[in-house]
């Protein structure tokens, strides 16, 4: 979306600072800034209700920041005075106070018992305030987060997110919050549709071979091949239709283009889901005789000719809390909801995407099909070793430069590089690239390889969903086994290998034939870069309970990828469903304890264990059948993990597969025990895989530690090398005593599962590279004006320097021991930088002058230059391009080229700008 | 040498003029955490007096980040005793020192010269007479001023296994190193060094062995005589260079004023 939701700033705490200072915290706004304990959110419809609340004018409030960035803007090119600082000063204050929401904060618990104190009658103040919770979205109770709100205006806004809904009504407690808390999603409001319809689900049934997985009836899940199971299946399962007119409008309004979007995917008040664009009203007249009334969901005669889009029950949760549409719509209305769009279908979609190691592992590959597959990764990274400019453009910026919006693109190194060529030698720009290529060799490792593929949303077949609403008999346009999917019919593909993250097993890989016909093309019109899938099949079984509410998949043509897949059936695993009351506020509390933690991520990661356990014993052996039926109910412990947060207490996976103390014998065990501890001890799953460490950090250090430590008593005590020693022909019993303990005490799995030899034969070719990342001449005064500075401001702007320095190695350190979360990381980076940049300026408010200071700072010596990157990036480029007569270069394709990368040829060609 | 041969000193240091260890402040926290345990403090009132410590002299403490730390550390089962220790002194017997003569390899014999002495001091922190040594082998090889690959290290200590004279721990992740040449007991006319001062103390082995040696006239650690001028340590030296800079420019500039 061109138009993304704006962005503001609020208050996140942990709880222990609560309870130091004892349920009444005071902190300071710079203070709470050090800390990193102010973050930006994105706009959404809870922020739209504060600002309701609080009188203030939402649009009006971005075009008052729009007009003060301005005004920094115009003091940045202002000579330096006392009053031109102050005005600067006074602008990002300004600025600031008018983004940082006060009333609404997010606290993270440190201990469930803090949450229980925060909760309590007595509660809690910060900074004078007291707050009430409000609830957590289920991403946010996964990391023990919870929103708070102003008592003052708590009343007022749970009233409008409750939308006048039934309060006698049932629900399971976790889902009714997750449903509040779609209020919390960030999104841009567009305008109401003339008309909106609500129709029962398209539900169709057949039969189909599935593995059933019940973990209800014993200790460990029983695993039953059923031939012919009943599925019925909810194809509408989180998907409604649109109009093509009312998608082109949206489409105006978010993307400022003048094309029909495939689908929105959209919220309102309890609604979530995809709209896809469908003509509705042509299918009635043309497949329905011109009959154009229908019943909706409450069982009123509606005209759909009077609708612009049409919502599924399974989108619009709580329908059956309000008497009709109409009734629905007012209460919105009186409320404040309207309709918003979190995200819509790209225009076009990628040719090239990146695998991850979950979509790899399972799969059948040979030595010489991974060397295939991970050869176009790795000729990319070659290329780009030889620090030529032009190569390393295309590796940083991709290989279609040819519709290049320079002016919106970010002001960085990339934009640096195409203006002047000389900024290949500039250590920053050096250090930069080095550092991106090391990123690639690591993805690389850990199954991040460029294929043919793109990820796209999915949807059912639209054509059912009108038969379903106007009474027909469903059959839908697309058979058992088919898909729809323009992008792979424009290129003649005629099957696609789908995947899903979070994926377990092999039976989560799905290949469809990808159809297409005249009727097809008809009715599909409009949905060019969404996925449909077909109505008769377990497609959204096999990709592990996949909806349409807006969930990607991921699809291939690779002939590597296709020839490694084997067909097998889905996992159906036992539904649990949790009681419905009328949830008080324990109830809601109780809910957000049980959801605190991650065990997806847990049990996600013993499965992958398990495949590196796998690949030790043959297929068909005792030991490969009992790992492959852990694997598949590994599928089914996902789903207890995801059902735990929904408040159902399921059943974790048995700690004796990957926990091998639970296989400890004792004297006590029977014969029968024993032979099964023994059993379990050969195939426990304890050990994380090799490619791990490229992930996780702290699996590196441990790794390398044991590795080093191991080589040195190798060393001291044989004196031989532990490679020499491991491949010696004789080894004495003390050598072999050795290297049992060796393999047994290592703390990664290094068997030759697919994924360690990816990662193996990434690291092999890369072992011997050296990337040249040696300092050469650079003449850092391109980067500059011939504006003069004081000393005395150039000392001032070093202290903060020196400042800035010293809490970046602090970050650094931070996250080399913990895997900070990329996001998280870079919204705590955004808002450290904004720090930095508004006292620099409160120093020198003339850019041109700062940025000479900051330049001839950092480039004299050889401390980090990313500081000038950050405060002054923009007029860097403004420098450079002053410098070039405007002018920048980049390559693009070209048969007759001379540059090679990538198996492409490409040529230079020059712009002005 | 790593390890901190005097800890009362360093909580005394602490408690006193709030002195922490800012490159490795758990060294100064654990050693703290032992003395209040000492003095018959509970786990919540060490917790918080740690707390209080580090806010008043940890530049840039934050609780958030430190907080599952302290949890972790402050457990008074990571402790086997609350005793502080300080090791005055090592003495190296004449028949320790013959030993190493043997190996008739001047490097090697510096090595087994700190190993010696680490397993010393390792006993007397330990109250044992086990004669490991649990350093790493970079921290044993920068006391002995040699500085080889971390490989040649290795090989160097298998020599000295060769000879007898160590032994290298049996578990795979481990090398610690037990030094088999160590005089359980030494009477006082057999003792032929007394280190007490363990900066640059090799050189203690190097006297022995006819090099010229000197001791700092600042601090009395022993140093090589590289010219007939040198007088001090590098440390002290630099500070002395420093003193000496600003005599000078306070001469100058009084002279200046008249």
């Amino acid at each position: 979306m061109k138009k993304s939701p704006q962005q503001r700033f609020i208050y996140k705490i942990n709880s222990i600072r609560f309870l130091k200072s004892k349920w009444n915290l005071n902190i300071s706004v710079d203070e709470a800034i050090d800390r990193e304990e102010i973050v930006p959110v994105a706009e959404s419809q809870l922020i739209r209700f504060i600002d309701e609340v609080r009188n203030v004018q939402t649009n009006q409030l971005y075009h008052d920041i729009k007009k003060i960035e301005s005004k920094i803007e115009y003091l940045k090119k202002q000579p330096v005075s006392k009053e031109n600082k102050a005005e600067i000063k006074k602008c990002y204050k300004e600025r600031f106070e008018k983004l940082l929401i006060k009333d609404y904060i997010c606290i993270v618990m440190d201990k469930k018992s803090h949450f229980d104190k925060l909760n309590s009658k007595k509660g809690f103040a910060f900074n004078g305030i007291r707050y009430k919770k409000l609830f957590g979205t289920p991403a946010g109770i996964k990391n023990s987060t919870i929103i708070y709100l102003n008592e003052e205006i708590y009343d007022i806004i749970l009233n409008k997110i409750n939308n006048n809904r039934d309060l006698n009504k049932k629900f399971v407690p976790a889902k009714l919050e997750a449903y509040q808390s779609l209020v919390c999603s960030a999104s841009v409001p567009v305008s109401m549709p003339k008309g909106v319809l609500v129709v029962k689900d398209c539900i169709t049934e057949f039969y189909d071979k599935v593995i059933k997985i019940d973990d209800t009836q014993s200790e460990f899940p029983i695993r039953t091949i059923e031939e012919n199971y009943l599925i019925k299946l909810n194809d509408s399962d989180g998907y409604g239709l649109i109009l093509p007119e009312l998608s082109k409008r949206w489409t105006n309004e978010i993307n400022e283009e003048d094309y029909i979007s495939s689908g929105f995917c959209i919220r309102n008040a309890f609604c979530k889901g995809m709209v896809f664009t469908f003509d509705f009203i042509d299918w009635a007249q043309k497949k329905n005789d011109s009959n154009f009334i229908v019943e909706d969901v409450w069982g009123n005669k509606i005209d759909v000719r009077d609708v612009e889009m049409i919502l599924t029950e399974s989108m619009l949760k709580l329908w059956s809390s309000y008497n009709n549409i109409s009734h629905y719509l007012a209460c919105c209305k009186e409320n404040g909801y309207s309709f918003s769009i979190t995200k819509d279908t790209p225009k076009i979609l990628e040719n090239q995407r990146e695998t991850n190691y979950q979509f790899l592992q399972s799969l059948y590959l040979t030595d010489d099909m991974i060397d295939k597959l991970i050869e176009p990764t790795i000729k990319d990274i070659l290329d780009v070793l030889g620090n030529d400019y032009r190569k390393s453009l295309l590796f940083l910026k991709g290989i279609h430069l040819d519709n290049i919006d320079f002016q919106s693109e970010k002001d960085d190194f990339i934009k640096a590089l195409m203006i002047d060529k000389r900024m290949i030698n500039d250590p920053y720009v050096k250090d930069k690239i080095y550092k991106m290529i090391n990123k690639k060799i690591n993805e690389a490792k850990i199954g991040v390889l460029k294929l043919k593929a793109n990820y796209s949303i999915i949807s059912g077949d639209p054509y059912s969903l009108c038969q379903s609403i106007f009474g027909h008999k469903i059959t839908g346009l697309l058979k058992k086994g088919e898909i729809y999917s323009k992008y792979w019919n424009t290129l003649n593909v005629d099957k696609v290998a789908c995947f899903r993250a979070p994926m377990t097993c092999h039976n989560n890989i799905r290949v469809l034939k990808v159809v297409n016909d005249k009727e097809m093309s008809y009715w599909y019109q409009y949905i060019n870069t969404a996925t449909i899938l077909n109505s008769w099949d377990t497609t959204t079984h096999a990709l592990n309970g996949a909806d349409k509410d807006g969930d990607t998949i991921f699809t291939t043509n690779n002939e590597i990828i296709l020839n490694a897949i084997r067909d097998m059936p889905a996992i159906a695993c036992v539904q649990k469903n949790a009681i419905k009351i009328i949830p008080s506020i324990e109830d809601f509390n109780k809910a957000d304890k049980d959801g605190f933690g991650d065990e997806i991520g847990f049990t996600t990661n013993n499965i992958t264990s398990m495949f590196d356990v796998l690949a030790n014993f043959k297929e068909g052996s005792k030991e490969y059948e009992e790992l492959m039926y852990r694997i598949m109910c590994g599928q089914n412990y996902q789903q207890n993990a995801i059902d735990k947060i929904k408040g159902i207490v399921a059943k974790k996976m048995p700690k004796c597969w990957y926990d091998n103390r639970e296989n400890k014998i004792e004297e006590s065990d029977s014969e029968e025990v024993k032979n099964q501890k023994l059993f379990n001890q050969k195939i426990v799953a304890n050990k994380q895989p090799y490619f791990f460490k490229y992930i996780y950090p702290e699996k590196m250090k441990r790794y390398n530690h044991y590795i080093n430590k191991a080589k040195n008593n190798c060393l001291m005590r044989f004196g031989t090398s532990l490679d020499e020693l491991i491949n010696k022909f004789d080894k004495t019993e003390d050598e072999q005593n050795f290297l049992k303990w060796y393999y047994k005490k290592i703390p990664l799995s290094v068997s030759d599962s697919v994924m360690n030899k990816i990662c193996k034969k990434v690291e092999n070719i890369f072992e011997n590279y050296k990337i040249n990342n040696s300092n050469t001449d650079f003449d850092y005064t391109i980067l500059m004006t011939d504006k003069q500075y004081d000393m005395e401001t150039f000392n001032k702007i070093k202290e903060l320097y020196n400042l800035y320095c010293k809490k970046t190695q602090e970050k650094m350190e931070d996250c080399k021991s913990n895997r900070v979360d990329k996001e998280e990381r870079q919204i705590l980076r955004q808002v450290f930088i904004e720090q930095f940049k508004q006292k620099v300026f409160e120093i020198c408010n003339n850019g041109e002058k700062l940025t000479n200071i900051i330049v001839e700072l950092c480039y004299k010596n050889n401390k980090s230059k990313q500081f000038a990157w950050d405060i002054c990036g923009d007029i860097i480029i403004d420098n450079l391009l002053k410098n070039n007569n405007f002018k920048i270069s980049y390559p693009v394709l070209d048969d007759c080229g001379d540059i090679e990368y990538a198996g492409e040829k490409f040529i230079m060609i020059e712009m002005e700008v | 040498m790593k390890i901190i041969l005097n800890e009362k000193k360093v909580v005394e240091d602490a408690l006193k003029y709030g002195k922490i260890d800012n490159k490795k402040p758990t060294t100064t926290i654990r050693l703290l955490i032992k003395y209040f345990y000492s003095q018959g403090k509970n786990k919540d009132e060490v917790r918080s007096l740690i707390e209080d410590f580090m806010k008043n002299n940890y530049k840039g403490f934050n609780i958030v980040k430190w907080n599952k730390q302290l949890d972790r550390m402050v457990k008074p089962n990571k402790y086997q005793n609350y005793d502080l220790f300080v090791v005055d002194d090592v003495l190296i017997s004449k028949n320790e020192i013959k030993r190493i003569s043997n190996i008739q390899n001047y490097r090697l014999e510096k090595i087994a010269f700190i190993l010696l002495a680490y397993a010393k001091i390792y006993n007397q922190m330990n109250k044992t007479d086990s004669n490991w040594v649990n350093s790493e082998l970079k921290d044993i090889f920068s006391d002995a001023k040699i500085a080889i690959s971390s490989e040649s290290q290795a090989k160097m200590i298998y020599k000295l296994k060769e000879l007898g004279l160590v032994d290298v721990s049996k578990k795979v992740d481990c090398t610690n190193i037990k030094v088999l040449f160590v005089d359980s007991s030494i009477k006082e006319e057999d003792i032929l060094i007394r280190i007490n001062n363990f900066k640059n103390f090799i050189y203690e082995y190097c006297r022995l062995k006819g090099e010229k040696i000197i001791e700092c006239s600042e601090c009395g650690c022993l140093i090589k005589k590289t010219s007939g001028t040198r007088k001090y340590c590098k440390e002290c030296g630099k500070k002395k260079r420093k003193e000496n800079v600003r005599k000078n420019v306070k001469n100058f500039r009084k002279k200046n004023q008249m």
